[in-house]
């Protein structure tokens, strides 16, 4: 049977992986169509150039490094709050960002701006994303960061505290210290899933905040075009990488 | 010394404090904007968009017209689909992960990866392939096994490939977890008593993977019941589902009440499932 | 001048359970005060309790005559050296010896202190390594040097020979009774280990069910137990028609002793155990005790007709 499984797994596997490693193989194709006719580097330079695609990706950049640094300290100061006590309030909150179809967070964000900007006379812009993106990536890195706590011994803050420190002194010099990889891999993951988000970013950005996702969309709406393919295979290994890397702090 | 001494009345220990930001942060914005949203399904919609006075229940009412009600109806018969197939798909994957000695970590890797890099382009490769100018009706045509491009795209097929190909990560992972914890003696044991692999394989690891099983399969279901942007890329405007309406009626339609009714019978149905899902506890995540 | 530490009453209550109740008990200026009891008994409870990790449900506890409820652990004058050690894996041990001294004496020469403490638990030289480096018993002497280089009122210890190698146990238990006569600080000691207790403590406390049974010297709890269960805790305990008496005060002999009151039995099992042999004896009347024996005194056969005599003043009557 285990022979059966291998190639079962083989097959699952493949079906895995291919649709982007065919991606990644014609964004190589010297024709825009899709019968190969040689190998060239055309549409990488071509995206390169595309100058709504660098503005959109210095945006996407800007986006997710802002709402990192932010939800990576409310989040891991989350984590560390759940840990030494339950909230149901806050977890079920966390929980409800996770399980919330995008799209209804999305709206709700939408509505809610709107409402809240009638008043000041304020805009939908980079601001209102990246409080939307901090608003969803706060989970992800909570989750990160407390199931590495859980693994701690409860007695190290307990000596830090029997020796004198008071609390904040426990948390910093002893606690984060050993979580450092975990909290590490948490921004990865939350700067991972603010570049790439699309549903809820196309709902409050405003006319002069396109991110890269919207572009990507926008022209996978129209039809496929090499230069997607060169910019997807981009991104998804510059992902990918940091997948990768997110997950070996992990397991420190 | 006054300083030390716990306050009894509103003590502001250092852990409520670390909670506070957060909590604070989700309230505003994610509870309130949920709050606004469930204020205005119960308004009109206004002229220029937007809402207004009167109260109504007419938007939810309006869900039971035959072509929205079809709307949710074809997107529970979606999601259902799309889980059940990942269920089927993804244990004997799980399985394979967890009878893999060694190299587990690379097998899970090989899962976990394409899952993180990039929603939007996966779901774009999956156009890529299957347009009538796509890599599959271009090789279909060259081999001539067929004459004309085959329709793939923008149906309902298509959505569900989409979405089973999205989030049977989400199916393989807690399987797993599941497969991990079990007893390996038990198996031992069966073949000692005489059951051969495949009689053990139903009689013993399915029975005791239902919760997994249960578990990956909420984690399925409700991203795949909300789902838009798969629908969306890969369905046109032929597959729509619940996540499409929603987004139409705060663009296009500009009806604002009966996009907001729609979300939150939307989030009603997640609860539900969630609530039926909660009684069998596995890990907690948060 | 104030016992060093003070329970007056002291009682904690967990939902369902009461984990100590109305304890009393002083622990005196440079002693080595034990805590004993089976496990549950909450002698690790009273220790937490003493430390500030966790408040009492009622009662009072002093240090030095002035009450610590509601203070903060990291205010408190005490240190403890927890079961584990909790030995800081990312800091040196000159790092985690050095890690309080902030608090309690900022600005002082801490590399000089850190050494000289380090001296005095024999860990010299050892200052760049780190925990997962040092073997049992280090880790253990730098969680004495990280408490006693605070200068604290009272060092609490929590079962700190448990996590060590029987052969190593005997050992650093006479080291500690060498340190603390050296330093002088009030050591207070938690074991669920009688003999570990008796043979370090000047004086100690057992502990049942959260209610103290006894406190005083080893040799009073042992000759002169307040209870059947003291009794029967710091060592072994042959009831017979209502008296207890040692296994090491149950004497035996082939005949009837002269001039004494004896009692017929006959041996049934017959325990070599090194230095000493243990005779279990089936008296007449039913029942049957267990008599220490030197080596040098056996001779006895199974099944052999022995009489069971003892000292009235070995007995023990509750």
């Amino acid at each position: 049977m285990s022979r059966l499984l291998g190639l079962y797994a083989a097959v699952v596997y493949a079906f895995l992986h291919l649709p982007l490693l065919v991606l990644a193989v014609f964004s190589f194709n010297a024709s825009r169509f899709t019968r190969w006719e040689g190998f060239s580097l055309r549409w990488f330079r071509a995206a390169l150039t595309n100058t709504q695609m660098a503005e959109a990706a210095w945006n996407s950049l800007l986006i997710a490094a802002v709402s990192t640094c932010a939800s990576t300290i409310l989040g891991t100061l989350a984590a560390y709050g759940l840990w030494k006590r339950r909230s149901r309030l806050l977890s079920g909150s966390l929980y409800l960002t996770l399980l919330t179809p995008e799209i209804v967070t999305g709206v709700s964000l939408l509505v809610f701006f709107q409402w809240l900007f009638r008043f000041p006379g304020l805009q939908l812009g980079m601001h209102t994303v990246i409080l939307a993106h901090i608003t969803f990536s706060i989970a992800y890195v909570t989750v990160v960061v407390l199931a590495r706590l859980r693994t701690l011994d409860p007695s190290l803050e307990e000596a830090a505290l029997d020796l004198g420190a008071p609390p904040w002194q426990a948390f910093l010099r002893v606690t984060v210290p050993l979580i450092q990889s975990a909290i590490a891999a948490a921004a990865l993951l939350a700067f991972t899933v603010s570049f790439d988000d699309y549903v809820i970013t196309s709902m409050v950005a405003g006319v002069d905040s396109e991110t890269l996702p919207m572009v990507i969309y926008a022209i996978a709406r129209r039809g496929a075009s090499p230069e997607l393919n060169a910019v997807s295979t981009f991104i998804v290994t510059a992902l990918g990488a940091l997948v990768l890397i997110s997950e070996r702090l992990r397991g420190r | 010394m006054a300083t030390g001494r716990r306050i009894a009345v509103l003590s502001l220990s250092f852990d409520r404090l670390c909670r506070l930001p957060a909590l604070l942060t989700l309230a505003a914005l994610f509870l309130a904007p949920l709050g606004v949203i469930a204020v205005y399904s119960l308004l009109t919609r206004g002229a220029y968009g937007g809402v207004e006075l009167p109260w109504t229940l007419e938007n939810y009412a309006r869900l039971w017209d035959p072509l929205y009600a079809a709307i949710l109806w074809r997107s529970v018969w979606i999601a259902a689909v799309s889980t059940a197939l990942c269920v089927l798909l993804g244990f004997p994957l799980a399985l394979f992960i967890s009878r893999s000695g060694p190299r587990k970590n690379l097998y899970l890797l090989l899962v976990i990866l394409p899952f993180w890099s990039s929603f939007l382009i996966r779901t774009y490769a999956w156009m890529f392939l299957l347009r009538d100018t796509g890599l599959v009706n271009t090789l279909l045509l060259a081999f001539g096994w067929i004459r004309q491009p085959l329709p793939l795209l923008y149906n309902d097929a298509a959505v569900i490939l989409g979405l089973v190909y999205g989030f049977l990560p989400f199916m393989v992972l807690p399987l797993y977890a599941t497969l991990e914890r079990m007893d390996k003696t038990l198996l031992e044991a069966a073949a000692d008593l005489g059951a051969r692999p495949l009689d053990a394989l139903f009689r013993i690891t399915l029975p005791l993977s239902l919760p997994g099983i249960r578990a990956g399969a909420v984690l399925v279901f409700i991203p795949c019941l909300g789902a838009y942007l798969t629908p969306d890329l890969l369905g046109g405007g032929k597959s729509v589902m619940v996540g499409n309406l929603v987004q139409n009626q705060f663009t296009t339609a500009r009806d604002w009440p009966f996009g907001s009714a729609v979300s939150l019978t939307l989030m009603a149905m997640v609860m539900l499932l969630l609530m039926v899902a909660a009684r069998s506890k596995g890990e907690d995540l948060l | 001048m104030p016992p060093v530490l003070q329970l007056v009453d002291v009682s904690k209550h967990y939902p369902g359970h009461a984990a100590l109740s109305r304890v009393s008990l002083e622990v005196r200026r440079g002693e080595f005060f034990a805590l004993v009891g089976p496990s549950g008994c909450g002698k690790t409870t009273t220790l937490r309790l003493v430390a500030g990790l966790e408040d009492p449900t009622s009662g009072d506890i002093r240090l030095n005559g002035r009450s610590l409820l509601g203070l903060r652990p990291y205010l408190r004058n005490v240190s403890t050296v927890f079961q584990n050690y909790a030995l800081f894996p990312h800091m040196t041990v000159a790092e985690n010896v050095a890690f309080g001294l902030r608090y309690r004496h900022p600005g002082e020469n801490s590399a000089r202190k850190v050494r000289e403490t380090l001296e005095l638990v024999q860990l010299a030289g050892k200052e760049s390594r780190y925990p997962a480096q040092l073997s049992g018993g280090e880790k253990q002497r730098v969680a004495l040097a990280r408490s006693l280089i605070l200068n604290p009122e009272l060092l609490l210890l929590d079962e700190p020979l448990s996590a060590l190698d029987p052969a190593l146990r005997k050992q650093v238990r006479a080291e500690l009774k060498a340190l603390q006569r050296r330093v002088g600080v009030t050591f207070v000691f938690v074991t669920h280990d009688q003999e570990e207790a008796m043979s370090v403590s000047d004086r100690m406390a057992v502990l049942h069910r959260g209610q103290l049974e006894q406190v005083g010297p080893p040799q009073e709890l042992y000759l002169r137990p307040a209870s059947r269960f003291v009794a029967s805790f710091l060592g072994s305990v042959n009831w017979v028609n209502g008296a207890g008496v040692r296994p090491e005060a149950t004497h035996v002999s082939a005949a009837p002793p002269e001039g004494r009151e004896a009692v017929k039995g006959h041996v049934e099992r017959i325990t070599f155990l090194g230095d000493r042999l243990h005779l279990g004896v089936r008296l007449a009347s039913g029942g049957s005790v267990t008599a220490q024996v030197s080596r040098f005194d056996a001779g006895f056969e199974p099944g052999q007709e022995v009489w069971i005599w003892w000292r009235p003043e070995e007995e023990l009557r509750f």
